[in-house]
């Protein structure tokens, strides 16, 4: 994409190019996959700036006063926000090109992209698997050559996790980095948007447009170490030397695919190659991550989709008293994995159970959040599998959701932790990308897409492309 | 009323216990998370954005004025601050709820404790009612229910105007006191600027907490449960509403019923309260510290910044007024109410006006004005001096009380100062004693009999012969002066009056 | 850990979420498989720690001054009501308590 960009800034292309390119593919093989939930083609190729040019899908959780915005859920299904994310009036300031918005799990609750409302997305390795979720959409549509870029979300994993099943760079940044204003909250603890492209160095040109303090949300950091992505990714040495890597155990216990292992230790014999000193180590409440994540993640979630009740916007169940308008417009307008989220989450919170489970849980959060800053005395960075699996085949885990949330495992503590975290591709097993996970220390995302970057560099993995999209995938500038 | 002499404590008696949770709005530019504006009266569903409206995605930044007032009013309550404090969610559906929940504090609230003294004007008592907390919130919107067209009809202009909950302990005893504290409470509010307290736009709301302990020999024998009265809008409801209260909870144990405990409203034509449907237990608010909102932290150096900046509170300003001036308890608490008019007062006095003077004034035709127009007294086109002037005008006997009226009317209404509009009106009080004279001459002369029945020792005569002067003088004529130079005519000096 | 169906019941009257016989079944025996795994932080001594409900870290307060700015957006607000009066949103009538009739 950095290249696209290059060649647009020198008139090499033309700033239309890059779109009609993308409006092609979009029309060739998004019927398949089912990538997008809606499309728009503008006629301006949009205004010269950093990604003048560069077409980019949005997940349909962040909204946008030109497309509706539906988080894939029959509530939303007709909604048309008044206002873009800040995330989108950024993107669009620096000249990309918002084409279309995202399917996703409704309401970013899911890790396969089955609890959509409207339809499944097929992934492009594999059509009948999963592309993983939620932001499962945005993978599909950058592994599979439609678009260059896709803004994702992530809340316990949501760009990650399908950013390693569809073999592409996924990146979840600190939390506060990104302006959340307009994102539809799922966890606002914990939900952060982030750039899924092919390279690590396209995510980092993505993060100068995305990271920025934004006075309208009270989360947003304005720290200054948030800044300047693609020219320290660039500036870094191919060497590693003088890193310190850790290894924390706890990722490669029970339902770790081996193969998955593998691939881990082969990334880390990358690493140890490049100079770093890569060590196990370990981080013992890890298995605590996943508990405490549905805790808090499900009583945040109950709380935020209370605003979803028929009554302003959004879906209204035809009702003869003020009641029943909410029972039916909630109890038709939600899937079954959100009203499983509501209810786990507002029991949680309910008189009686709070203490026992939703303050024990954030108590829990805080011995992991202070047990991952005491590694970071030690190591500059961690490395673990992004899933414990690659990507499973549609409709078999739709039935158990604890098998459905093991998905999330390795990528919930930077959730909690509120630590940058990216998935790059790893290799194929089987046929299907496996997905490997570098986190950072807070406000270390430079080093972290840095790290990601220097991988990419010597290894050929992110170059790797499904069958059938190739000729018009975008890796590392091959075709542009 | 419960006194503590030996002879009321052997008596049989039946205690109120109240207490008040109390919602000020506070006196802000814009709304407590988002920068719509803080106003009454708008055209429905236009003071409103994304964040009070609580669009998807919308996120609450705090008004760092609104923290300010909460402080202010907590230390105006002695109340104290917490170093750190944070926003909950309270979470409960109804239709001009728009998130479903409501930004509140719970564990962790602005403020706690406190205490509001209230004298009470009739036992001449000191009454001291514990503050529990401060806390503040954002308001809901506004429901108009129509039987005729079978709707709810929403507002949300005021979701999210900033509120003070003021919570205090049960330590009020009589419904009369409740409402002194209600009074108190809004002059504080007022006079530290935490809000304006205009009750006709509901910036004070109010729950009461009632129940009745009956003593006898000084021992509790029983008590009721509590009856919790929701959203009571005037002191008049507050008031009645607990004054039915206290009937209806006397009967019970008079009856050997210790109802239930329940939420209540008040219907305000029928003047009763009615048990809630929805019982009290079935809420479940589900609170939590909101995760859009970082935790606020409250250094030492800004509580007592905003404290210094308190101006002198009511209970003490209308001690020292009366102390000083020696003008009435209830002429004070006229006064004090309004902080502006207090002020007012006050600086006529530094103009030179005579206390009591002055205070007359002020509160019989200041006041009176004030309710006849919508506006302030700040707002109003005359001065203290103004005032000050026009008693000294009175005082030299230029004009007399009743053109003095006249012209003050004037001086309301924006006419200029006194002395310009008694000399443009030609107002000034006929003194001179040559003209006085010959027009007494004249009346005396016209009416001989009156003249002689006076100087024959009937002093009923004397104001019908007054009253013929100030008539010729169409009213301008000083009546003191009239009254000695008639007495000293006809009767040669010798009034015995 | 198991959660009878009253309980589920109340906690689904306090979510506002209608759902059908089998479906509240269901959900009452994902409930109590979820529960019984989120159970697992139970044991942990958590007793000297402060809770974490977000990673920021703050030294100053986040809060904006007290400016109004109007908003021009209520219009497209309306426009997104499903149901409209003149200028109100409106919802079948609330019914209970407290409930006056106002107009």
């Amino acid at each position: 994409m950095t290249d696209t960009v290059a060649a647009v800034q020198s008139g090499d292309i033309s700033p239309g190019e890059p779109l009609r390119r993308t409006v092609a593919e979009i029309a060739r093989h998004d019927a398949h996959l089912g990538a997008f939930l809606s499309v728009s083609y503008p006629d301006a190729p949009g205004v010269k700036g950093p990604l003048h040019g560069i077409p980019y899908a949005a997940k349909d959780n962040l909204c946008t006063a030109t497309l509706p915005t539906t988080c894939a859920s029959r509530m939303l299904e007709d909604y048309h926000p008044p206002y873009d994310a800040t995330v989108i009036a950024r993107m669009q300031e620096a000249g990309a090109i918002l084409v279309g918005k995202t399917n996703m799990d409704e309401f970013a609750m899911g890790s396969s992209n089955e609890t959509s409302a409207f339809h499944p997305v097929a992934n492009p390795w594999r059509p009948d698997h999963v592309p993983g979720g939620s932001s499962g959409g945005s993978a599909a549509a950058v592994a599979a050559g439609l678009v260059p870029l896709a803004l994702g979300t992530d809340t316990g994993g949501s760009i990650r996790q399908p950013a390693a099943f569809c073999g592409i760079t996924g990146m979840k940044p600190t939390y506060g980095a990104v302006s959340r204003m307009g994102l539809v909250a799922f966890a606002s603890s914990m939900d952060q948007v982030g750039p899924m492209a092919m390279t690590a160095s396209d995510c980092a040109a993505a993060m100068d447009i995305l990271v920025a303090h934004d006075p309208g949300d009270s989360t947003s950091s304005d720290h200054p170490d948030a800044g300047d992505f693609l020219r320290r990714v660039r500036a870094a040495p191919d060497g590693c030397d003088g890193l310190r890597i850790g290894i924390p155990r706890e990722y490669f216990g029970q339902g770790v695919d081996p193969e998955v292992v593998r691939a881990v230790r082969s990334a880390a014999d990358v690493f140890s190659e490049l100079g770093a000193r890569v060590e196990e180590m370990s981080l013992p409440h890890t298995v605590y991550a996943l508990p405490t994540y549905y805790i808090l993640a499900s009583a945040e979630a109950a709380s935020n989709l209370a605003r979803f009740d028929g009554v302003r916007y959004g879906r209204r169940a035809a009702a003869n008293s003020i009641e029943e308008l909410y029972w039916k417009s909630r109890g038709e307008g939600f899937g079954r994995e959100v009203q499983r989220r509501i209810t786990l989450g507002t029991f949680v919170l309910s008189a009686g159970y709070y203490d026992a489970y939703y303050l024990k849980a954030a108590r829990v959060r805080g011995i992991m959040a202070g047990e991952i800053t005491r590694a970071f005395a030690q190591y500059d960075y961690l490395l673990t599998p992004t899933c414990p699996t690659t990507a499973f085949p549609r409709d078999v885990r739709t039935e158990d959701p604890l098998a459905m949330y093991m998905a999330d495992v390795c990528t919930i503590p930077a959730n909690l932790a509120g630590i940058p975290a990216v998935s790059v591709p790893g290799g194929l097993v089987n046929g299907l990308p496996v997905g490997v996970q570098l986190m950072g220390r807070r406000f270390d995302d430079a080093g972290v897409l840095a790290l990601a970057d220097r991988f990419q560099r010597a290894t050929g993995h992110h170059l790797l492309g499904p069958e059938g999209f190739g000729d018009h995938r975008e890796r590392g500038g091959e075709d542009a | 009323m419960i006194t503590g002499n030996g002879v009321e404590k052997m008596r049989e008696q039946y205690r109120p216990v109240i207490g008040l949770e109390i919602h000020v709005a506070l006196d802000t530019e814009s709304k407590m998370f988002c920068a719509c504006v803080n106003a009454f009266g708008s055209t429905p569903n236009t003071d409103v954005c994304p964040v009070c409206l609580g669009l998807p995605g919308s996120l609450p930044v705090t008004n760092a004025r609104a923290i300010e007032l909460g402080i202010t009013c907590a230390r105006a309550l002695g109340g104290q601050v917490a170093p750190r404090t944070y926003f909950e969610r309270k979470h409960y559906h109804y239709p001009d709820l728009p998130k479903g929940y409501q930004i509140s504090q719970y564990a962790a609230p602005l403020s706690i404790g406190g205490e509001l003294v209230v004298d009470d004007s009739h036992s001449g008592e000191e009454v001291r009612v514990r503050i529990r907390r401060v806390h503040l919130e954002e308001d809901a919107g506004k429901s108009m229910h129509s039987r005729q067209s079978g709707h709810t009809q929403l507002d949300f202009n005021r979701c999210g105007v900033p509120l003070a909950e003021i919570v205090t302990e049960p330590d009020i005893t009589s419904c009369a006191q409740a409402r002194r504290f209600l009074e108190e409470l809004r002059a504080i509010m007022r006079t530290a600027g935490v809000s304006r307290v205009r009750m006709e736009e509901g910036e004070l709301r109010c729950d009461v907490n009632f129940n009745l302990v009956h003593v006898k020999a000084g021992q509790e024998i029983t008590r009721t449960q509590i009856s919790e009265i929701k959203n009571l809008n005037s002191f008049r409801a507050v008031q009645r509403a607990l004054e039915y209260e206290l009937m209806r909870h006397r009967s019970a144990l008079e009856a050997g019923d210790g109802l239930l405990h329940e939420t209540r409203h008040w219907d305000a034509d029928r003047e009763v309260t009615y048990a809630a449907r929805t019982k009290e237990q079935a809420h479940d608010y589900r609170y939590f510290p909101d995760p859009d909102l970082p935790p606020i932290l409250i250094e030492r150096e800004l509580v007592d910044y905003l404290a210094a900046g308190i101006p002198e509170l009511p209970r003490a300003r209308r001690r020292r007024l009366r102390e000083t001036w020696g003008i009435e308890w209830s002429q004070a608490e006229i006064l004090v109410e309004e902080p502006e008019m207090a002020d007012f007062f006050e600086s006529a006095i530094a103009e030179g006006a005579e206390p009591s003077e002055a205070c007359k004034w002020i509160v019989g035709e200041i006041a009176g004005y004030l309710n006849t127009v919508d506006t302030t007294l700040g707002a109003l086109p005359f001065s203290a001096a103004d005032l000050a002037a026009l008693l000294r005008l009175v005082e030299d006997g230029a004009i007399s009380g009743k053109i003095a009226k006249e012209v003050w009317l004037e001086v309301m209404e924006g006419g200029g100062s006194p002395e310009a509009i008694v000399e443009r009106r030609g107002l000034r009080q006929i003194s001179d004693d040559a003209i006085l004279e010959q027009i007494i001459e004249e009346v005396v002369a016209e009416h001989p009999e009156a003249a002689e029945d006076y100087a024959g020792g009937k002093d009923k005569t004397l104001g019908f012969l007054v009253g013929q002067v100030m008539q010729k003088t169409r009213g301008q004529a000083n009546p003191q002066k009239v009254n000695e130079m008639i007495a000293r005519r006809l009767r040669g000096g010798r009034d015995d009056n | 850990m198991s959660i009878d169906a009253d309980r589920v019941d109340e906690i689904l009257r306090l979510a506002r979420l209608e759902l059908d016989p089998s479906e509240r079944c269901r959900m009452q025996q994902d409930l109590a498989v979820i529960l019984d795994y989120v159970s697992t932080i139970e044991h942990l001594d958590t007793s000297d720690v402060s809770p974490l409900h977000n990673p920021v870290e703050i030294d100053e307060n986040i809060t904006r001054p007290d400016d109004a700015h109007a908003s021009r957006l209520h219009e497209r607000f309306l426009q997104s009501a499903p149901e409209r009066e003149g200028p109100y949103v409106v919802v079948p009538r609330v019914v209970g308590d407290g409930v006056s009739e106002d107009v």
